[in-house]
């Protein structure tokens, strides 16, 4: 009279997210889930980063911006660049 | 006057006497001569002299005819018929001595015959000259040749009526004969005298001991029917002999073994046996040797032909059988060299190909297989190409019909080293000679520039014979892999498949071991260049990747920091995942549903501790992809499964309750409850669950066994099949709906378009995604369109609707 269900391993498969809102990076039009042109691989490799404007860019992206301006602007709206301490994860619902 | 004819008529007589009793009896017939030279008649002596001895020759002849008859009589018996001589010779006994001697007997008599009646005409001219110093010049030359016209007249007589088909069939059966003992001698001392190797080579010049005698009979033939002016006969019926001994040799001694190189011990034996029985029939002499040395030629070609043609025969078998049938394709090489068979060649194995491979019968691996060995027997037989150009051709025209031919090229590119078919593809890949960047298409570029620099470079006319309806400037043979995945003319299509076969294989992993794969991937890399496998790069660094996460998200206690306020946190003891980049995969089955609450804890538990690693990432799961092992216990006994995410989520609903409507579970699982009974099967054809359904009801409920039954299987697989399809199918379209905008867009700005120009023009503009669709995925992806009424299709011209 026993039925028993033991789950020994389960090997599940996910994607991960920048979750960044916008597809693509402003800068090199590239998937945020993908490399900016210069990079070999996504995730780790191609970081993204926010501004306090809450703009988001490919870490390479924006510095390279930033490197070919005097000033430190977001080339979307023009504020001064800072970037945003990231949210640390478990805040906000997935 | 009257004395004139008396004289005439004397030399009638005398003539008709003397030259009838065999040309002995000289001085009567000088003396009739003489008188009638005498009378002024020297000028119709000769043909006087000529009619009566062919006239006794003819007689003669008629006379001999009836022992000639026996002895091709005996001489027939005693060789048999063409047809069925080829092995049993042994009970037909030997040539009888008394017929031999017989023919020799006869052919003597009627020599000295002939030359006796031809010395005396001869004399009985010379003597007519001396005494008329005074002639015509033309009765001079007929009175000087009448000797010589004798002899062709008489071999005219000897050859008979038929033009000496009797001679030729008689001569033929002896010829053979002797042939036949000399090389059964020449066997018996080479398997006396068991130190073969010497023994093959030293029968060159001296020919096997015969019993003393045995030639000299062979020799008397063949001189005297020089002698009687029939060597042309002659030659023709020992030609015919040594070539049909040849054949025969070579069919029943070498043919059918392809691990032995044939054509060696042939041109050995052509030089050995047949060329002993030459130098019997041949006149002796120095003009001999020369006739020898010309004969030789003459037997090696006969043997490269015939070798050539036996092994062209089998080539389908010798290329089933490589590469232990290098020894005959080697064989093939030397004959192809030394004739001009290519033609031939070309012809027979491609009749060959198309009626023993290209057919409905045969899997497509056996026909990769197959090409692949012809690829490498070819590239021996012909390194320039030319051939294979003409062979492969069908092979290719009928692989590209067949829609699994990719799948099949790329399983076996990658597949494990168990199947050995697979693994000498896959040891192909690693052929260090293989151009990178080289497939047999016409891609553009720099590098095509170059690579066609380097051809031009390298090039060499073709064989003459090559079929020239193929330049074999792109053919390189040999190279294995361009040429399978030139079958379609395009990398684009193999990459592709290559990624999605590359996707289930990873999928399927739990263990995160790729080892294999990331070799294979090196070495498509060399031959594909980078570029071209970066996802594939992507998709293992994924797996590499997972690894490492995989590890850190465990060892993150659900006390540390960032976790704190979050509830619901459980032990992901055994959890583990893969995580992807997904842009980098290809598309990949979705399905929805929901997954128990049990296995949700721990996959959120698990998302939550990777965005406390890895934030601002998170991860978004696939919950019918991944596999889960699972221990079932039921009645007694345990079981153990492997099944996917879905077959497991049913199957721990039941843990808890004994039975389900299936519209509950459906709705609880947020499927459809045709989805669900699919998978149900599943697990009713393994005596898990059972269905029954209630009268009135149009869905079934599913039960647990209490004990795990063996019935009947429920149709399940085929239906999985079914699923499998029709998956496909909506992946397809799903992929293909990238290109709506784009279809739109074109039909706004052109009004009508048919097909083939929408599928040029997405070809030219439409990059992202890059478009590698076939002309009739995007006719079905039309029709679906047109089904749906955004478009309409009249008269071949798509329209946008509206």
């Amino acid at each position: 009279m026993t039925f028993d269900v033991k789950i020994k391993k389960w090997h599940a498969v996910a994607s991960w997210t920048w979750n960044a809102g916008d597809d693509v990076c402003g800068i090199c039009r590239m998937p945020f889930d993908g490399c900016p042109p210069d990079g070999k691989y996504p995730g780790d490799d191609s970081p993204v980063v926010w501004g306090v404007c809450t703009h988001a860019f490919h870490l390479q992206c924006i510095n390279r911006w930033l490197q070919s301006q005097a000033e430190q602007k977001c080339p979307f709206c023009r504020r001064q660049w800072e970037f945003k301490q990231a949210a640390v994860g478990g805040e906000d619902s997935d | 006057m009257a004395a004139a004819a008396a004289a005439w008529a004397r030399l009638q007589q005398v003539s008709t006497a003397q030259l009838g009793s065999g040309g002995s009896g000289g001085a009567l017939l000088a003396e009739a001569v003489d008188s009638a030279t005498a009378q002024g008649l020297a000028s119709l002596v000769p043909a006087q002299l000529l009619g009566a001895a062919s006239a006794a020759l003819q007689a003669r002849l008629a006379q001999l005819r009836g022992m000639l008859a026996a002895i091709d009589e005996g001489l027939a018996a005693s060789v048999g018929d063409e047809a069925n001589e080829g092995d049993g010779g042994e009970e037909q006994g030997g040539l009888r001595a008394e017929v031999e001697a017989s023919l020799v007997e006869v052919l003597r008599e009627l020599c000295a015959a002939v030359e006796s009646a031809a010395e005396l005409l001869s004399q009985l001219c010379e003597r007519i000259l001396r005494a008329q110093p005074v002639l015509a010049p033309a009765d001079r030359a007929v009175l000087l040749s009448a000797g010589h016209r004798f002899h062709r007249q008489a071999a005219a007589a000897v050859a008979g009526a038929q033009g000496g088909r009797d001679w030729a069939g008689l001569l033929y059966r002896y010829y053979w004969h002797k042939l036949r003992e000399l090389s059964r001698a020449a066997e018996a001392q080479q398997e006396g005298g068991l130190d073969g190797m010497a023994a093959d080579g030293e029968l060159g010049g001296h020919g096997p001991a015969m019993p003393p005698g045995w030639a000299r009979p062979l020799q008397d033939v063949a001189a005297l029917m020089r002698r009687l002016g029939l060597e042309a006969l002659s030659e023709e019926a020992y030609a015919a002999v040594v070539c049909r001994h040849l054949r025969e040799r070579l069919v029943n001694h070498a043919a059918r073994s392809f691990d032995q190189r044939m054509l060696d011990p042939a041109l050995r034996y052509a030089a050995s046996t047949p060329v002993t029985f030459l130098r019997l029939v041949l006149p002796e002499g120095r003009a001999s040797e020369a006739a020898l040395e010309h004969w030789g030629q003459r037997l090696s070609y006969y043997v490269y032909e015939t070798v050539g043609s036996l092994r062209i025969g089998d080539m389908f078998d010798i290329v089933v059988d490589y590469p232990d049938s290098l020894p005959a394709i080697e064989d093939i090489r030397d004959c192809l060299q030394n004739t001009n068979l290519h033609r031939k060649f070309v012809a027979v194995f491609r009749k060959a190909l198309q009626d023993r491979l290209l057919h409905p019968g045969a899997a497509t691996s056996d026909i990769i297989q197959q090409y692949v060995s012809a690829i490498k027997a070819l590239a021996h037989i012909d390194p320039a190409g030319a051939m294979l150009g003409a062979v492969g051709g069908p092979i290719r025209a009928y692989l590209r019909q067949r829609r699994d031919t990719i799948r099949c090229v790329v399983t076996m590119l990658t597949a494990d080293e168990e199947d050995a078919a697979a693994a000498s593809l896959h040891a192909e890949l690693g052929n260090a000679e293989a151009a990178p960047q080289d497939c047999d298409s016409d891609f553009e570029g720099a590098e095509a520039d170059a690579a066609a620099l380097r051809e031009a470079e390298r090039w060499e006319p073709d064989p003459v014979d090559a079929d020239p309806s193929r330049a074999s400037s792109a053919a390189q043979a040999g190279d294995v892999i361009s040429k399978l995945v030139g079958i379609y003319g395009s990398k684009e299509l193999f990459i592709s498949e290559y990624r999605s076969m590359l996707a289930d294989r990873l999928l399927a992993k739990c263990d995160y071991d790729c080892d294999r794969e990331l070799r294979t991937l090196e070495l498509l890399k060399v031959r594909f260049g980078e570029g071209n496998l970066h996802n594939a790069e992507v998709m293992l660094k994924d797996l590499a990747d997972s690894k490492r996460i995989n590890t850190n998200v465990k060892s993150v206690p659900n006390t540390a920091t960032p976790l704190r306020r979050r509830r619901g946190l459980v032990d992901i003891h055994g959890l583990s995942a893969t995580i992807l980049s997904q842009l980098f995969w290809p598309q990949l089955p979705t399905e929805e549903f929901n997954l128990p609450p049990e296995v949700s804890a721990m996959l959120s538990t698990y998302g939550a501790k990777y965005r406390s690693l890895k934030a601002p990432r998170k991860l978004q799961w696939k919950p019918n992809l991944g596999s889960v092992q699972l221990e079932l216990t039921i009645g007694e006994q345990t079981l153990e499964f492997n099944v996917s995410p879905f077959h497991a989520s049913v199957l721990m609903h039941f843990h808890t309750r004994p039975e389900w409507p299936a519209a509950e579970l459906a709705e609880r699982m947020g499927v459809p409850p045709d989805m669900l009974r699919r998978k149900v099967v599943f697990w009713i054809n393994q005596g898990v669950l059972s269905e029954s359904r209630a009268p009135g009801h149009a869905l079934p409920v599913y039960r647990r066994n209490e004990q795990l039954q063996t019935g009947p299987a429920v149709g399940g697989e085929q239906q999985e099949g079914m699923e499998l399809e029709e998956g496909g199918a909506d992946q397809e379209h799903q992929e293909m709906a990238a290109y709506e905008p784009f279809v739109m867009g074109m039909l706004t700005n052109f009004d009508a378009l048919p097909l083939d120009r929408v599928h040029n023009m997405l070809k030219m503009f439409v990059s992202d995604p890059p478009y590698d669709k076939s002309l009739d995925q995007l006719g079905a992806y039309m029709a679906r369109l047109v089904a749906q009424e955004k478009l309409s299709l009249e008269g071949g011209q798509y329209r946008k609707r509206g």
